[in-house]
């Protein structure tokens, strides 16, 4: 046949046939997700949500933690009211006077903020260790794994009760330690699923030709682990992480309902709810069930982004 | 026996495409091949050739998104292309069963060996549960499996890859089928091991007229097992006849190629020859003639499609500058055939 | 083991010729040890007696190659062929037993020398689909470690990875590409050019056309013959392929559940196999001039490398098994110039 022409000619692959067909993992993944007509829904949820919480200072009416604003004579207002500065009350006032629209604008800053922090937080520790056990095997995986075990065998809201209760701090500490303080216990109760997923998708990379050929050209482990191996297991990392931070903003607004998580001056979605109680059975509703909606519908939206996200990155369900 | 005038198996311009969102793959685009009882015929080609797509085809067991668009499957006279599940799934237990590449696709991993096989006979016939017990003992031993009673009570995880293979070929064997679908059962296994495979199969074939179609890419085993060769290119069938014809005296020019770059004992150290390019993506074909990209002998009529010609008697070819019988096919080259 | 492992195989190991040696096992082994689950060490703690699964994947392994040889490495899947190969290329320390690169042991070496010697000995895999780190470019691939070991500086990297393509045949342009954008012929190819960038001198290729198409196969296997000889390199080529270990090698290596059982020049064992097992591996390579064959089927039981026999591990396949393979095991012996086997009929029973 044609000899052996290859043996000097550089291959000039024939009219590439795979130029045309190639599009990068990032739009494919783009057009897959785009399929699902719920799941665009919930990610124009998710979007309009950090949207809002970015851009709160500047669209609420009021601001309500500037206490020179807020006056008691406008308490309880029906939403649709006019509260006595002039600006109209859409969805009511709460028990301290405080409009509702602004005040669940900053609590969804704060619940989004405490539940991305977190997560963050956790994925990093989460995934160093999960990494460090995968990688290195034997004693190290074993101790840091049953320290997982560990963690994931107590419900995470008795985990979080007890962190709280434990460190009670006085009755004037600053807002902002409290809130690093949920931030720490939703941290830990956290960590131990990251850890768990990235060790589970390392394991199966780490077996991969491509990490003995970086391990025979000497890369050094830290290369290996950092550069090879963690960009390939990020996949689940990222369905696990939307997961985990809806789960954070439930549990913060479990925890403010039962009166450990935030303080009355930076109230969260799940604080505002946990005011309003007491006002449900005056007929009151408002002021739990806005904030209630606001939670539920960040959630789902979260939620139905996360689920689609697994369906796409999963190679398996892949066309 | 008058019997063995009906072809097991008869497959006719069969086309079975995949509707992905990249485009239509026409992964099966006519190919025709008949197998008769007792007969061995060997599917090779490149990868991604549309073997395995034309086993599964047979077997009923394409998934979404692809379907059988043109064709038809007669078995033993009866059109099978798109007949319903229920009479697939009956057809798959009794009368044709296929062996894969990974025995795992074969085999349930949580369940021990003897429950596997005594479902699998008693899902297509009413027999006793002792009676199917000592079939599946039968079976084990049948594919060379030392002291199967005690295996028979084994974990799939228990064997080694050539074990589990075996039983995945005891499994198929065991209601006696007329065909057999082979897919690339024996790639992963050292030679002795393969030849041991061979000789079960060799002998059910011989014993009880069982029709076979064995997918391979190593054209070796198929000289010695096969008795017609169907050579796939792109999802079609570019070369057929008996397996002396072909190997001898191959005239499709990517045949020609294949065989040629096969090492053998006259070669030794030499350059094999080879063929040159890669194997195009079905989504993007060349216009004509499929190999044109890669072809030594491409002249000006292969911006047609060639249609199926009988350069030599018995052969199905589709090229329109066939290699004549002793002519190279461009360059000289070493002796094809030792 | 029984008391067979007493016996001590030959300390001058099996070598080609007089040629000074790139490359030197002595004695290696490698055992894999899966350590019992708890429910075992509960299961014990009643006296179950459970132990730890342990695969001497490479058992007491003796080898030499010459600078510039091809050796190729045969014997049926799981018998410790990717193991050894491993262990050669530095993946796997050795559980027992020295390995010299250069007459130099690795191990010993400090470790600025330890790593260019293990930069010089590079590996080729298998499957060309994940010895590729999917997430970087072709230019990553194959730039970063020279770039890391600092054989270029960033500003010649590209000059240099383009310099590797071109080696391999194949277009430097490709270098901004990701690997899924090639076909499997093309991944093999940059495998290799990501190897020849640290300028090694010995490869050891595991399987490294068994995922190719028979078309493209020959193209690699070409373009491993041309290398060998621009680049003078050495070659450990494992392969199940009897036929394309016949075209490239030099001396084949025949494994048998750890053990080296036959090692010969190529022709002597294709025209001459000494060993039993080498002998039923031969009888049954599939040719193209073999037609409708008679195959015939493996006598006796196939062992498990977690359990092998004691004595010769063939003995339950072997056709000439005697009472003292039962017992004792057999020995690497040299029964000629430059051929080695161990099989008690070598000793003139
Ligand atoms: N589910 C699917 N969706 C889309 N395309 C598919 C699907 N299954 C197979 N194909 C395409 O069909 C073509 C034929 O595949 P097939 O598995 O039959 O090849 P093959 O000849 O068996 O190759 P190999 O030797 O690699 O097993 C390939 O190009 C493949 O990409
Ligand atoms: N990392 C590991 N952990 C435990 N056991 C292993 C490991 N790697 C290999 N083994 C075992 O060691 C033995 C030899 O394996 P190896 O991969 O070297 O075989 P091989 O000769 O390359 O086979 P193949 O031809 O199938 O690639 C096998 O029994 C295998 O199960
Ligand atoms: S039709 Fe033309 S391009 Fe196709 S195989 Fe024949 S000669 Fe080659
Ligand atoms: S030592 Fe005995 S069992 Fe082993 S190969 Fe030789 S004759 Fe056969
Ligand atoms: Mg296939
Ligand atoms: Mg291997």
């Amino acid at each position: 046949m044609t000899a052996i022409q290859e043996e000097t000619a550089v291959e000039k692959t024939v009219a590439d046939p795979k130029d045309a067909a190639v599009e990068s993992p990032f739009k494919r993944i783009l057009s897959d997700y785009m399929e699902s007509p719920v799941a665009v829904i919930g990610a124009i949820g998710v979007i309009l949500v950090i949207f809002i919480a970015v851009i709160g200072p500047f669209i609420a009416p009021t601001d309500p933690y500037d206490l020179s604003s807020v006056s008691f004579m406008d308490n309880l207002l029906a939403p649709g009211e006019t509260m006595a500065n002039g600006t109209v009350a859409w969805l009511g006032t709460d028990g301290a006077g405080r409009d509702l629209v602004s005040a669940m604008i900053y609590g969804l800053r704060i619940s989004l903020g405490v539940g991305v922090g977190s997560g963050i937080i956790a994925l990093i520790i989460g995934c160093t260790l999960g990494m460090i056990a995968a990688y290195f095997g034997g004693r190290t995986d074993m101790i840091i794994m049953r320290v997982v075990d560990m963690q994931l065998s107590f419900p995470a809201i008795l985990v979080a009760l007890i962190l709280l209760a434990v460190v009670k701090g006085g009755p004037n500490e600053p807002g902002y330690f409290a809130v690093f303080k949920i931030i720490a216990a939703l941290v830990v109760v956290q960590w131990a699923y990251y850890a768990r997923t990235i060790r589970g998708s390392a394991l199966v990379e780490r077996r991969k030709e491509y990490v003995e050929a970086a391990n025979c050209l000497a890369l050094g482990n830290s290369r290996v682990v950092f550069r090879h191996l963690l960009p390939n297991c990020i996949a689940p990392i990222i369905v696990v992480g939307t997961m985990q931070t809806a789960h954070a903003i439930s549990l913060e607004a479990t925890l403010s309902f039962l009166g450990l998580g935030l303080p009355q001056t930076e109230p969260s979605l799940g604080k505002l709810i946990s005011n309003g109680f007491d006002y449900v059975m005056s007929g009151k509703y408002w002021i739990t069930v806005f904030p209630g909606l606001a939670l539920l519908f960040m959630i789902v939206s979260i939620n139905l982004v996360g689920d689609r996200l697994r369906d796409v990155l999963n190679p398996r369900l892949q066309k | 026996m008058a019997k063995s005038d009906v072809p097991t198996l008869e497959v006719r311009n069969l086309q079975t495409h995949f509707f992905t969102r990249a485009g239509e793959v026409k992964a099966v685009n006519d190919v025709s091949f008949t197998v008769r009882p007792g007969e061995v015929l060997g599917l090779v080609g490149e990868s991604g050739s549309g073997k395995t797509v034309t086993g599964f085809s047979i077997m009923g067991l394409v998934d979404e998104p692809g379907r059988i668009v043109g064709g038809e499957i007669l078995y033993k006279g009866e059109n099978i292309a798109n007949a319903p599940d229920e009479r697939m799934r009956r057809l798959r237990g009794n009368n044709i069963a296929m062996i894969f590449q990974d025995p795992m696709m074969t085999l349930n991993p949580v369940l021990r060996v003897d429950t596997q096989m005594i479902e699998a006979i008693q899902a297509h016939e009413n027999v006793s549960r002792d009676e199917a017990w000592e079939r599946s003992r039968a079976a084990l031993e049948q594919v060379g499996i030392p002291a199967a009673e005690e295996r028979l009570k084994s974990y799939p995880h228990q064997f080694s890859g050539g074990m589990r293979q075996r039983v995945a070929i005891a499994i198929a064997l065991l209601n006696k089928p007329d065909l057999i679908v082979a897919d690339e059962p024996t790639t992963a296994l050292d030679v002795t091991i393969q030849g041991q495979i061979l000789y079960e199969v060799q002998k059910l074939c011989e014993e009880t007229g069982t029709a076979m179609i064995w997918i391979t890419h190593d054209l070796s085993v198929v000289a010695g097992l096969a008795d017609e060769i169907c050579v796939m290119y792109a999802g079609k069938v570019v070369e057929h006849g008996t397996v002396d014809d072909v190997l001898d005296n191959p005239t499709h020019p990517y045949t020609h190629g294949l065989i040629s770059s096969v090492p053998s004992r006259n070669k030794r150290g030499q350059p094999l020859s080879q063929i040159p390019g890669m194997t195009p993506s079905l989504l993007n074909l060349p216009k004509g003639c499929p190999f044109k990209t890669r072809c030594p002998r491409v002249g000006p009529d292969c911006d047609i499609e060639p249609e199926i010609t009988h350069p030599v008697p018995a052969r199905d070819v589709r090229c329109h500058y066939p290699v004549a019988a002793g002519e190279a096919a461009a360059v000289p080259t070493p002796e094809v055939t030792a | 083991m029984s008391a067979a492992t007493e016996h001590q195989a030959p300390t001058t190991a099996p070598t080609a010729a007089a040629e000074k040696p790139i490359l030197e096992l002595r004695h290696v082994s490698k055992r894999f040890v899966k350590p019992l689950d708890a429910a075992a060490k509960i299961a014990n703690l009643f006296g179950a007696g459970l132990r730890d699964e342990i695969v001497h994947a490479v058992d007491d392994v003796s080898l030499t190659i010459a600078d510039g040889e091809v050796v190729g490495l045969v014997g049926e899947s799981g018998c410790g062929k990717s193991t050894l190969g491993r262990v050669v290329a530095g993946v796997h320390p050795a559980t027992k037993g020295e390995v010299l690169f250069r007459g130099r042991e690795l191990s010993t070496q400090s470790s600025a020398e330890a790593r260019d010697t293990a930069l010089k000995v590079q590996m080729i895999f298998q499957d060309p689909m994940s010895s590729l780190n999917p997430r970087l470019r072709v230019q990553d691939i194959v730039g970063e470690a020279p770039k890391v070991h600092g054989l270029v500086d960033a500003k010649g990297s590209e000059e240099y990875v383009a310099e590797m393509l071109i080696r391999v045949g194949l277009d430097p342009t490709y270098a901004r590409r990701y690997p899924h954008q090639f076909s499997g012929g093309q991944r093999q190819r940059i495998g290799i050019a990501r190897a020849l960038a640290v300028n090694p001198d010995f490869l050891v290729c595991d399987e490294s056309v068994a995922a190719l198409d028979v078309s493209i196969q020959a193209q690699v296997l070409n373009l491993f013959m041309r290398l060998r000889e621009e680049f003078h390199l050495t070659y450990l080529f494992i392969s199940h392929d009897l036929g394309v270990v016949e075209h490239l090698s030099d001396r084949v290596v025949i494994m048998y559940l750890g053990r080296v059982v036959e090692t010969a020049k190529t022709e002597d064992i294709f025209e001459s196999a000494n060993h039993p097992y080498t002998q039923a591996l031969l009888a049954e390579v599939p040719r193209l001039d073999t037609r409708k064959r008679k195959f015939v089927p493996v006598k006796g039981e196939i062992p498990s490398p977690l359990n092998p026999p004691p004595g010769c591990h063939f003995h339950p396949r072997c056709p000439h098994a005697h009472e003292r393979c039962r017992m004792e095991q057999p020995l690497l012996k040299e029964i000629a110039p430059g051929r080695f086997s161990a099989c008690h009929l070598n000793d003139g029973a």
